[in-house]
């Protein structure tokens, strides 16, 4: 008697077993496409034999536990691979934006603008008492200035997005940690639970793609967490140590620190943004640099050869538009954006209406004449006087009716001080036509003085052939490129970076498409599976009812005996 | 293997992802009509097109400023006929006036005539062609001749600029080849402390016309050998200079033509041949559709009923 009711129970205990394979069964089937969930199955057991006096017999089945399936090897590559994707794609998106910035050829915003700028000096040769010509060179020297300090002006936004971008990916990487800590906790606190661990996993895989990271997970069921490549810990059992940046929007180095520690080559998207960010190679600090030497370049070769020139009109005051911090050190210590050389300044006076005055020369050498001393020795020149006015050179015709013109200079010195130049500043940043050409574009040297009764002639148009003659005059580069072909080799550098960025990129992506494959092979959901087991824990529950129902009857006819 | 239904949406969705982005940029190549969109697309070719972007545009500003010399040449040109002609006239009646059968009144009124021809002389001398005087050196708006004239008007000396009038205007007409766009004005009447100096003479003809002096007549004609020898030199100069413009322009087109050639061949897209890709990638594309709806699509779920 007591057999038969042992009888319903291994079958009640069956159709339970049955019960909870079924709801795993639909668990997989619900979470098919559910990001980051390992399929799960129900590990079934016989349940506890007993021993009866005919021998041993089967109680039934039970379900012992609910296991994921997933490889933590596979996990680990995938990672890797997901750590180097998210590091390409990041130099990548910069790299598309500074690769477009530079866009097709010949609609090349700066080459066209450099074109137009040696295209109006040829004009200007052509047309020297002409105003119109005058006003147009003004114009196209605005673009240029405009269009190089515009590109350098994307290059800063770019580098501030780049830190902006870092600041916020910085914080993901934090809260994730302290998420991932959270969940440690709970898996201390509890038995081992799938879908906890999923989550970590998940947590985990965000933290690689983040910053790159390296995971364990210990026999108590925590995962540690550290910096790829590092010893450091993010994440401990329920402990975390904060991700910290320093730097500044634009200019400087970036850096990250993990506990006071600075990483050294993080990796992930914030590696990848900081690599950007910081290197002088084949990062924005490289455009940006290879930007202002271009400028600074194509700002000395010009005012070299307009400084020493004369306008159709002549002023009678002239000043610097390079201001020097302390005007008592030497020249070549003054920390002048360019050095003077040893030379001979020559500057003439003319009365106003342009019959010469006088000459005179100032041997300059930077390493014992301080700017202060050069004005000294400029004044002591016959009808001449000069002066420091806030750190810049002023040099005036000592007679208010007289004006001064300005002969060769083998010292640099009038172009490094920024005297008589056809563009102020210094770089890309601070490119412009000189806002006293703006307003008397009859300043513009096309001209050059004769220090004699010949004086300066209106159809003088030889400094404008040398400025024209620029164009094609390779100064750049330690006198190894033409301003174009500068510019050329820009686009080159930036063109190969953007290239191999993305083929990296695409590498990358392959490879995580082959361990994603690798990862759904191991703990994706296939529905005909789910729907196959469906269909035989059906048949196993149904059985089991059967089964009880036989059980019952037997009982019944047990009790009919009765 | 163990297949799942993520892993082929995935890997379908990966290839449609893949043929699109080639379309696009085929498409782009197509609608541009170029193959270098971005300096990424070929890097080496990006540089070297923006090289010979550069050369066009030079190559073009030769033009515009050989197109500038050509006007101030072609006027010195004609101002030097004028002047030819001129002084060929004064040189007739210097030969008329020296003959011996002439009475005062016929030599008086060459005299008046030779005095049209100082002031035409003068008038042509200061010719300026949009607002630069063509014979003012570098001094082009100031007139290079000064007149000075006596109660009746009639002109008693002629001197040039002090400033100079000899200075030179250039102009760059193609790599390393410049012309001189004006012609010095002592090269072509003489310096004014000359004897010879095409007013002086003209001066001196005029007087010793109207005081009836027929020695002083005879003396200034041989004088003209060197007025004339002046001029022709004059224009040789700028016919040489025009000759110049002519065959450097042409030059010029030729190698312009080469550069737009060079250019062309590596920025623009071979149209055909990308039409052709487009329409193969397109038909790889809805292959990768087609094949994608096939195997997502089964699934047991069809068959269990």
């Amino acid at each position: 008697m007591s057999g038969l009711f042992q009888l319903i129970g291994a079958g009640a205990r069956s159709m339970g077993a049955a019960q909870l394979a079924q709801a795993t069964v639909g668990n997989n089937a619900a979470n098919a496409s559910t990001p980051g969930y390992s399929r799960r199955r129900v590990n079934l057991v016989e349940a506890p034999s007993v021993k009866l006096a005919g021998g041993v017999f089967g109680t039934g089945v039970s379900a012992a536990s609910v296991v994921r399936l997933r490889s933590a090897f596979i996990d680990s590559q995938r990672r890797a691979d997901s750590q180097e994707l998210n590091y390409s794609q990041a130099q990548s998106r910069l790299l598309d934006q500074l690769d477009s910035l530079l866009g097709p050829t010949g609609d090349n915003g700066l080459g066209n603008a450099l074109n137009g700028l040696f295209g109006a000096f040829g004009d200007l040769a052509s047309h020297p008492e002409d105003a119109a010509a005058r006003q147009a060179l003004v114009g196209q020297g605005q673009g240029f200035a405009d269009a190089v300090r515009q590109t350098r002006d994307r290059l800063d936004r770019m580098e501030s997005d780049a830190f902006d971008t870092i600041g916020i990916r910085v914080a993901e990487v934090n809260s994730t940690a302290q998420r991932l800590a959270e969940i440690n906790r709970q898996t201390l606190a509890g038995s081992p639970d799938p879908s906890l661990q999923d989550e970590q996993d998940r947590l985990v895989d965000r933290l690689g793609e983040l910053i790159g990271v390296r995971a364990t997970t210990r026999s108590d069921g925590t995962v540690q967490v550290v910096v790829d490549g590092t010893g450091l810990q993010l994440v401990d059992g329920a402990q975390t140590t904060a991700l910290s940046v320093t730097g500044t929007p634009t200019g400087g180095t970036v850096s990250l620190t993990v506990g006071g520690t600075t990483l050294v080559n993080p990796r992930g998207e914030i590696g990848g943004l900081a690599h950007m960010r910081n290197s002088s190679v084949d990062g924005l600090p490289a455009a940006i640099n290879t930007l202002d030497s271009f400028a600074s370049g194509v700002i000395a070769a010009v005012n070299r050869v307009h400084a020493s020139g004369s306008g159709l009109t002549l002023a009678q005051s002239v000043t610097g538009s390079v201001s020097v911090a302390n005007p008592a050190a030497t020249l070549n210590s003054a920390g002048l954006w360019m050095t003077p050389t040893s030379g001979t300044l020559n500057i003439g006076v003319f009365d106003a209406s342009g019959n010469f005055v006088s000459s005179g020369s100032v041997a300059v050498d930077p390493s014992t004449m301080s700017l202060n001393s050069l004005a000294t020795a400029i004044g002591a020149l016959p009808n001449t006087s000069a002066s420091v006015v806030g750190g810049r050179l002023v040099i005036s015709a000592t007679n208010p009716a007289n004006r001064i013109a300005f002969g060769p200079d083998s010292s640099d010195s009038l172009v490094a001080l920024g005297v008589n130049g056809f563009f102020t500043g210094t770089d890309a940043a601070s490119i412009q036509v000189s806002s006293t050409l703006q307003a008397t574009p009859d300043l513009i040297a096309a001209a050059r003085a004769n220090f004699n009764a010949s004086g300066i002639g209106a159809g003088d148009n030889r400094n404008a052939i040398a400025l024209a003659a620029l164009g094609t005059t390779r100064f750049l580069a330690g006198g190894t490129q033409t301003p174009d072909e500068a510019l050329g080799a820009f686009g080159a550098d930036i063109g190969t970076w953007a290239r191999s960025a993305s083929t990296r990129t695409s590498t990358q992506q392959a490879l995580l498409d082959a361990a994603d494959a690798q990862l759904q092979q191991e703990s994706g959901v296939n529905l005909d599976e789910e729907l196959a087991d469906m269909v035989k824990y059906q048949h196993a529950y149904e059985a089991s009812a059967k089964y009880i129902s036989t059980v019952n009857s037997m009982i019944d006819s047990l009790m009919g005996i009765l | 293997m163990r297949v799942t239904q993520t892993l082929l949406s995935d890997r379908a969705m990966a290839a449609l992802r893949e043929s699109l982005g080639r379309m696009a940029k085929t498409q782009n190549q197509l609608g541009t009509g170029r193959r270098i969109n971005t300096p990424s697309d070929d890097p080496a070719g990006h540089s070297t097109a923006t090289r010979l972007t550069a050369r066009v545009a030079t190559l073009d500003q030769y033009d515009r400023q050989a197109a500038a010399a050509q006007a101030p040449l072609t006027a010195t040109n004609d101002l030097l006929d004028t002047l030819g002609s001129l002084s060929a006239r004064a040189q007739e009646l210097a030969v008329a006036g020296a003959n011996g059968g002439l009475g005062a009144g016929e030599r008086a009124g060459m005299a008046t005539e030779v005095n049209q021809i100082l002031e035409e002389v003068v008038g042509t001398g200061n010719t300026s062609e949009h607002g630069r005087y063509l014979l003012g050196g570098q001094d082009t708006r100031t007139a290079p001749l000064n007149v000075t004239r006596n109660v009746n008007g009639d002109i008693t000396g002629v001197t040039w600029n002090p400033r100079g009038v000899d200075g030179t205007i250039d102009a760059t007409v193609s790599d390393g080849v410049t012309v001189q766009t004006n012609v010095g004005g002592t090269a072509v009447m003489g310096a004014d402390t000359d004897p010879t100096f095409l007013p002086t003479l003209l001066i001196q003809l005029r007087d010793a016309l109207t005081t009836n002096n027929q020695a002083g007549v005879s003396a200034v004609i041989d004088q003209f050998q060197t007025v004339t020898a002046r001029l022709s030199g004059a224009q040789s100069l700028v016919g040489s200079q025009l000759q110049t413009l002519d065959r450097t322009a042409a030059a010029n087109d030729t190698a312009r033509t080469a550069a737009k050639a060079a250019l062309s061949a590596i920025v623009d897209a071979d149209v055909a041949k990308v039409a052709v890709d487009l329409s193969q990638q397109e038909a790889i594309y809805q292959a990768a559709l087609h094949a994608a709806s096939q195997a997502i699509q089964p699934s047991l779920l069809e068959f269990l009923k």
